[in-house]
């Protein structure tokens, strides 16, 4: 069974899935940064930005494959 | 020492590695640049190359604009990419909702939309003055958008939108590939550096202040060098919530040291006026403080304080009870700027202050009406003309005279802008034409590209003023001149047209800078005398002031470093007024620091009216009379015993400085000065 993605119209303008995705995952990340600062996330990694950089395409592709 | 050494050491001793490294760090170096310098530029290269290939792949009609985005961010640190990004994301869609509101009711009237394009571009221009950093350039961003969507399309407005969005996309891919390159880099952090710069500053103001003690003198020179580095921190401290995620409370504690700091400084010059007042009956005091004045927290300091009875034991109107109050200040403020240190350090969530910034509004005002005019007449000569193109003109005259109303000397900027386009009209003809000469396949063209990358980049990484300007303004243009697209265009035309068009543009601005409304120094110092002037009407009004202790005494500091930063005046009547304008920053920061006190009193409106009158009437009788009955107020008075202290000992020094400088008192309140 194809997976389907959801097409976001604003004014009639189609805004491209992936950029729905983008956002969503984006909104969420930041929620998220709260938590990772609770648990001091950084301190765990030599080079934290890239482990950031790397939970943020873990949420967009959990979107892209649950939704 | 000859001249090949100094030319190696001129380009090896640069400020990124010094950032990177660290000061005392001989940067290690690679064919006369620093290695840090060739990191940079490789990263620059590597980012540029990934946006281009993205915009390719997407298929974005404007792929350069994703190269130009990048060559923008290039920047030493994460924080600062990351907070440049941010703006740069907000302006541009801002930009853009502004082209589409212009394009859509000014259709059809061609001098309505040019009007109407004049008055965004002067409404960011007057915002972006009264912000400072990343913030001003996310203003001036979002009028220059508007240029390049919709002055671009004036005889097209069907292709306003697309263009638009095609922009927009640029961007976020530009964005995009630099966030992802730094990050996978692994780019230094702004915070390790400016926290141990923060650290080195606190030294140099506790080195001041121990000399202060010893010489019981100030020189002005040195106060104003420390004022100077304190305020610059500012822009700095901003990048710091966009680089981690602790990042907002490391923001918050460097706010707090730099409050801290900004009050030591204000302290020691107290205390250098009053000690020459008092002769050796303050021995004793400034003995107590040099020993609690150090700049780390030990046993011994933890527990030093100017005693507190000593203090209620002196008259309000003595010397030295103000000296003791000022040193008691100077010692609380060490100690917060301290602790805010370990706070930065451990990333502890904390309430930091606000740190207004001082903007003159009649700058904000001149640069708004620069901005229009010279919007509205580049706009009609070119369409007197008629030539074809003439809109890329525009869109890069645009960009280039909005981003001028922000640097602190618009003309440099200019010369700048003209070495930088001129070179980069070379790099990319020698580019194009001789170096790639009609490849057309993907990882050719990022070869071919890599010297007009990393070239420019190692100009930017050698942090020397004079050639990193040119060198970050060339990694903007080369793409621009160079339109590189896919498929590639070979075409000689192309290249002509759009390298005089960007060449006629910054002569423009050159023009514009030298005749169009120019701001000289005196100007500037007029300005700044007339805030002081409110200022100082504004402490005797009954409106609450809009700052803390904290924001006032940082906004007097930033004027102060812009009154220094003015030219010495050459005649001897300006140069009375740039020493009129010291007195009075002196004055009118007394003024609200008194009123501040007798709000934090929290005695009720009379006695704030009654400092108020004394203060208007310019009487130091009067308050030196209502400070000596605050000091000797019964404990159950309400308000508590530091705050009264704190007021009488306010209000005293408003008296102090009103008796040493009568007549400019009277000048700055009636306005009798000029």
């Amino acid at each position: 069974m194809t997976h389907g993605f959801p097409e976001l119209v604003i004014g009639g303008v189609l805004i491209a899935p992936f950029v729905t995705y983008a956002l969503v995952a984006l909104v969420i990340f930041v929620l998220l940064r709260r938590l990772l600062l609770v648990v001091n996330f950084e301190d765990f990694f030599s080079n934290a930005p890239a482990a950031l950089l790397s939970v943020y395409i873990m949420v967009l592709a959990t979107l892209i494959v649950l939704f | 020492m000859n001249g090949a050494t100094n030319w190696r050491g001129w380009l090896l001793g640069s400020g990124l590695a010094q950032t990177e490294e660290g000061e005392h760090r001989r940067p290690v170096g690679f064919c006369l640049f620093a290695l840090s310098g060739w990191s940079f530029g490789l990263r620059t290269w590597i980012a540029t190359m990934t946006a281009l290939y993205a915009a390719f792949w997407l298929q974005l009609e404007n792929a350069y604009s994703a190269a130009v985005c990048v060559a923008i961010l290039a920047l030493p640190t994460r924080g600062q990419a990351y907070e440049k990004a941010i703006y740069r994301v907000g302006g541009t869609f801002i930009g853009f909702l502004a082209s589409l509101a212009i394009v859509g009711i000014f259709n059809g009237t061609r001098e309505l939309f040019i009007l109407a394009f004049a008055i965004w571009m002067a409404v960011c221009g007057y915002v972006a003055s009264f912000l400072d950093g990343n913030r001003a350039y996310g203003a001036v961003l979002s009028g220059f958008t508007a240029a390049i969507v919709a002055f671009a399309n004036i005889d097209t407005p069907q292709n306003a939108f697309l263009v638009g969005i095609d922009r927009c996309a640029a961007i976020l891919v530009g964005v995009l590939a630099v966030m992802v390159v730094n990050d996978l880099f692994a780019v230094p952090d702004a915070f390790p550096d400016l926290a141990r710069r923060l650290e080195e500053t606190h030294l140099r103001i506790v080195e001041f202040a121990q000399k202060v003690l010893r010489t019981r003198n100030v020189e002005s020179s040195e106060v104003g060098g420390l004022l100077e580095a304190i305020v610059a921190f500012r822009v700095e401290v901003a990048v710091l919530p966009a680089e981690s995620i602790v990042g907002r409370s490391r923001a918050a504690a460097a706010r707090s040291a730099i409050a801290a700091m900004m009050r030591e400084v204000a302290a020691a010059r107290a205390i250098s006026a009053l000690l020459p007042e008092t002769g050796h009956k303050a021995d004793a005091l400034v003995d107590a403080v040099s020993r609690g004045l150090v700049p780390a927290v030990t046993d011994e300091n933890r527990n030093c304080e100017v005693p507190h009875h000593t203090l209620g034991c002196y008259d309000a109107n003595s010397p030295l009870f103000l000296a003791a109050t000022a040193a008691r200040v100077l010692l609380d403020q060490n100690r917060r700027a301290l602790s805010s240190f370990d706070l930065l350090r451990m990333g502890t969530a904390v309430h930091g202050p606000v740190l207004p910034l001082f903007r003159s509004r009649e700058a904000a005002l001149r640069n708004a009406l620069r901005l229009f005019v010279a919007i509205l007449i580049a706009s009609y000569s070119l369409s007197l003309l008629g030539w074809p193109s003439v809109s890329t003109v525009m869109l890069m005259f645009a960009a280039v005279i909005a981003i001028s109303t922000n640097v602190p000397i618009p003309n440099k900027f200019a010369k700048d802008a003209l070495v930088a386009i001129l070179l980069a009209c070379a790099v990319s003809g020698i580019t194009e034409f001789v170096i790639l000469d009609g490849v057309d396949s993907f990882p050719l063209l990022a070869i071919g590209l890599a010297p007009a990358v990393v070239g420019p980049g190692l100009l930017v990484a050698s942090g020397n003023p004079k050639i990193a300007p040119v060198g970050t303004l060339m990694l903007i243009f080369t793409p621009l001149v160079f339109l590189v697209s896919n498929p590639p265009n070979y075409d000689p035309r192309i290249y002509l047209i759009a390298g005089s068009m960007n060449i006629i543009s910054i002569i423009f601005l050159f023009i514009t800078t030298t005749v169009l409304l120019p701001t000289n120094d005196d100007r500037k110092r007029a300005w700044l005398l007339g805030s002081l002037r409110r200022d100082f009407r504004r402490a005797l009004d009954e409106k609450p002031l809009p700052y803390d202790v904290d924001g006032a005494t940082f906004r007097d500091a930033d004027r102060e470093v812009q009154l220094n930063a003015l030219r010495s005046p050459a005649s001897s009547g300006d140069k009375c007024e740039q020493r009129r304008g010291l007195c009075w920053v002196e004055l009118a920061s007394a003024a609200w620091r008194m009123r501040l006190a007798l709000r934090d009193l929290q005695q009720g409106p009379d006695i704030e009216k009654e400092g108020c009158l004394a203060l208007a009437a310019a009487d130091p009788v009067s308050l030196r009379q209502l400070a000596g009955r605050l000091l000797t107020q019964k404990r159950t008075a309400s308000g508590g015993n530091e705050a009264r202290r704190d007021a009488a000992a306010a209000i005293a020094w408003m008296a102090f400085l009103i008796e040493r400088n009568p007549h400019e008192v009277v000048a700055l309140n009636k306005g009798l000065g000029r």
